[in-house]
C-alpha cells in the first residue's frame, strides 16, 4: 500500500520494522523482511516523481575539491538513485575486503565470505547474470594487471518500476511517500523507539513506532540525518569522533592516451555511446607489493592521428609505421580512507529544520599515486608485449591538484558516481561507527544500509555490494527480532 | 619517402654485438648486465613510454 501524506493525513502508525529510504537499499531489505512475515513501513522523503522542491532538500556545499552539486547527485523519490542508475556491478574482490593496511584501525569487520552467500539474489533483485566470469591474469603484466569481467543491469533496473506492484500490493508493507524522518524517538537505555515523520509538503505527520529502524537514505543523506541526530541528542547516536569522516568518491580520470602496434587489441576502445565491453585491473600481487588503491581501466575510441604525429617526434619512422591504431586510457580507482575528508553541517536549515549537509572531500597523494602508477603500469605491459605505447597525461605525472580532466568524461565524472563511507563499519566502537551488521555501536536497533558504511571501496560500482549488505542486514534484523 | 626496414643481416649483426658486450660486462658486473640484456629499457619522454629501440636517433632519454 501506498500512502501519500503530501495529500493524506498522517496517524500513528506501529509495525516490525521501519524503513527511512525507497531507494535500492532500503528495497531491497524492506521486501526481504515483508516476506518474511514482518510488518513493514518505507517511509520516503520523496515523491512517485522527481521534483525539484523535494531535490532542494539535498542542497549544501561542497568545500573541499569540486565536485557536482550535492542535489543533483541523488534522487529523492520514490526508488531513490536506481532512477537514474548506470546498472554497472561487480562485486568488492576478497582483497578488497581483506585488507588492513590502507587505514587506521585495520580492515573491514567482514570477509568475502560473509557476502558471498548473497550474491546470486543480490544479482537477481539488480537484473544482472548471476556469475561474475574469471578474472584473467594478464600474459605481459609480470602478474600486475588482469583482465576482469563487469556485469550490467541492460537497461538499469529502476527499482519505483520493477517494484511499483510489491510496493503497492506486498501484504504487511506501507509505503509512505513525501514523508522524511525528522527525528528519532530515543530511550534512555539506547533503544530508538520511533521516528518523528514529518512532511514538507502538507506540513503533516505521524509516529511511526517499531521495533527495529533503518536508514536507507543514500550516503549523504544518511550522515547528514545522524550528524543532525547526534547533535539532539548529546552524541549518543554515532561516535562523534568518526561519523562523518572517511568520505570517498571512486576517482575517474583520463589517463593517457596510447597506440597498438601491428594490430595488437589490448585493451579495445569503444565508441562513443556505447559500453565498454574490455577492462584490465590491479590485482592482489601489484596491490600488496605497491600499497595503490584498487583500479580499473578501459579505453575510449578517439581520432589518433594527432597523436600519431606526436609520437613521430621521438621515435623513430620505422616504428611509427608499425602503429595501427590507438585509444584513449581511462581509470575508476579507489581513493585511499582519509579522516580529513568528510561529511559536516552547515548552520542553514532545510524546510524541516534539518541542518544542511557540508560537503569536505578531499582527495591526497596516495590517490595521485593510485592514478599515476596505474598508468605507468599500463604502459610498461604495452612495451613487455609490444602490443603499444601509452603517452601519460602530464597532469597524470606531475600529480595535479585538484585532479584534471573530470569534465572530458560526461557520463560520470569523477565528482558524480559514488558516495561512499562516513558512518563505516569497524570492529570496535572506537574505530567504526556501525558494528559489522551495520548496526550503530551505541543503539540498539538502528542500522545504517548503503555505501555509507564501506570501510574502503575497491574499484567496483558499490550497487552490487550495497544490495548484498542489505540482504545481510535484513537478515541481522529478523535474527534479532526472532530472539525478542 | 618512408627509410627501408633494417636488414636481416644488419639486426643480427646489432643483436650479436649486444651479447658479446654483455658478455664483456658480465664479467664485471653480472646483475646489471643481465637486467639490460634480459629487460628493454623503457624511458620516459614527453609522457611517452618508449624503448630506447623506438626512438628517433635524435630523441634523448628523459632523466
Amino acid at each position: 500500500m501506498i500512502v501519500d501524506l503530501a495529500t493524506a493525513a498522517g496517524a500513528p502508525v506501529e509495525v516490525d520494522v521501519s524503513v527511512a529510504g525507497a531507494g535500492v537499499a532500503g528495497t531491497t531489505i524492506a521486501l526481504k523482511l515483508v516476506s518474511a512475515g514482518y510488518r513493514v513501513a518505507i517511509v520516503e522523503a520523496g515523491g512517485n516523481d522527481f521534483s525539484p522542491a523535494s531535490q532542494d532538500f539535498y542542497a549544501g556545499e561542497n568545500t573541499g575539491v569540486p565536485n557536482l552539486p550535492l542535489h543533483e547527485t541523488r534522487l529523492r523519490m520514490l526508488g531513490g538513485s536506481s532512477n537514474h542508475w548506470g546498472g554497472w556491478c561487480r562485486p568488492l574482490d576478497p582483497y578488497d575486503l581483506g585488507r588492513t593496511d590502507l587505514t587506521a584501525g585495520g580492515g573491514w569487520p567482514i570477509a568475502e565470505a560473509d557476502l558471498a552467500p548473497y550474491h546470486n539474489q543480490a544479482a537477481a533483485i539488480l537484473g544482472v547474470g548471476t556469475r561474475v566470469g574469471a578474472d584473467v591474469p594478464l600474459a605481459d603484466a609480470d602478474g600486475n594487471l588482469q583482465a576482469i569481467r563487469m556485469m550490467f543491469s541492460e537497461p538499469p533496473l529502476r527499482f519505483r518500476v520493477q517494484y511499483g506492484d510489491a510496493y503497492r500490493r506486498a501484504p504487511n508493507l506501507t509505503v509512505f511517500l513525501n514523508a522524511s524522518v525528522a527525528d528519532i524517538g530515543l530511550s534512555a537505555a539506547g533503544r530508538v523507539e520511533s521516528f518523528a515523520v514529518r512532511s514538507a509538503a502538507s506540513q503533516t505527520g505521524f509516529e511511526c513506532r517499531a521495533r527495529a529502524f533503518v536508514l536507507a537514505m543514500g550516503t549523504a543523506e544518511n550522515n547528514r540525518m545522524l550528524l543532525n541526530w547526534n547533535e539532539r541528542h548529546d552524541n549518543r547516536v554515532a561516535n562523534p569522533d568518526l561519523l562523518g569522516r572517511y568520505y570517498m568518491q571512486h576517482l575517474h580520470q583520463v589517463l593517457g592516451e596510447f597506440v597498438t602496434i601491428d594490430n595488437a587489441a589490448p585493451l579495445p576502445p569503444t565508441a562513443a555511446g556505447e559500453r565498454p565491453r574490455a577492462f584490465f585491473a590491479s590485482t592482489e600481487k601489484f596491490l600488496r607489493e605497491t600499497g595503490l588503491g584498487a583500479f580499473r581501466l578501459n579505453s575510449a575510441a578517439m581520432d589518433c592521428s594527432v597523436l600519431i604525429d606526436e609520437l613521430t617526434r621521438v621515435a623513430s619512422e620505422a616504428f611509427c609505421r608499425s602503429i595501427t591504431g590507438g585509444g584513449q586510457l581511462l581509470i575508476t580507482c579507489e581513493q585511499l580512507p582519509n579522516a580529513e575528508s568528510r561529511i559536516t553541517l552547515l548552520a542553514e536549515t532545510d524546510a524541516l529544520g534539518q541542518k544542511r549537509v557540508r560537503l569536505d572531500w578531499q582527495i591526497n597523494d596516495g590517490d595521485r599515486r593510485t592514478l599515476k602508477e596505474a598508468g605507468l603500469e599500463f604502459g610498461r605491459y604495452l612495451v613487455r608485449g609490444n602490443l603499444g605505447r601509452l603517452k601519460v597525461n602530464a597532469d597524470v605525472l606531475a600529480g595535479a591538484a585538484p585532479l584534471k580532466g573530470w569534465e572530458v568524461l560526461g557520463s560520470a565524472p569523477g565528482a558524480a558516481g559514488h558516495q561512499l563511507g562516513g558512518a563505516r563499519m569497524g570492529k570496535t566502537p572506537e574505530n567504526g561507527v556501525t558494528d559489522s551488521s551495520c548496526r550503530l555501536w551505541p543503539l540498539e536497533n538502528l542500522y545504517v544500509a548503503g555505501a555509507a558504511v564501506f570501510r574502503t571501496s575497491g574499484h567496483a560500482n558499490p550497487t552490487l555490494t550495497i544490495t548484498q549488505l542489505g540482504l545481510r542486514l535484513a537478515d541481522e534484523v529478523e535474527r534479532r527480532l526472532r530472539a525478542g | 619517402m618512408r627509410d627501408a626496414e633494417p636488414s636481416a643481416q644488419a639486426i643480427e649483426r646489432r643483436t650479436v654485438l649486444r651479447w658479446l658486450t654483455a658478455a664483456a660486462l658480465v664479467a664485471l658486473c653480472p646483475a646489471a648486465v643481465f637486467a639490460a640484456v634480459s629487460e628493454r629499457r623503457i624511458v620516459l619522454i614527453e609522457g611517452w613510454l618508449l624503448t630506447e629501440d623506438d626512438l628517433h636517433p635524435e630523441a634523448a632519454p628523459a632523466a
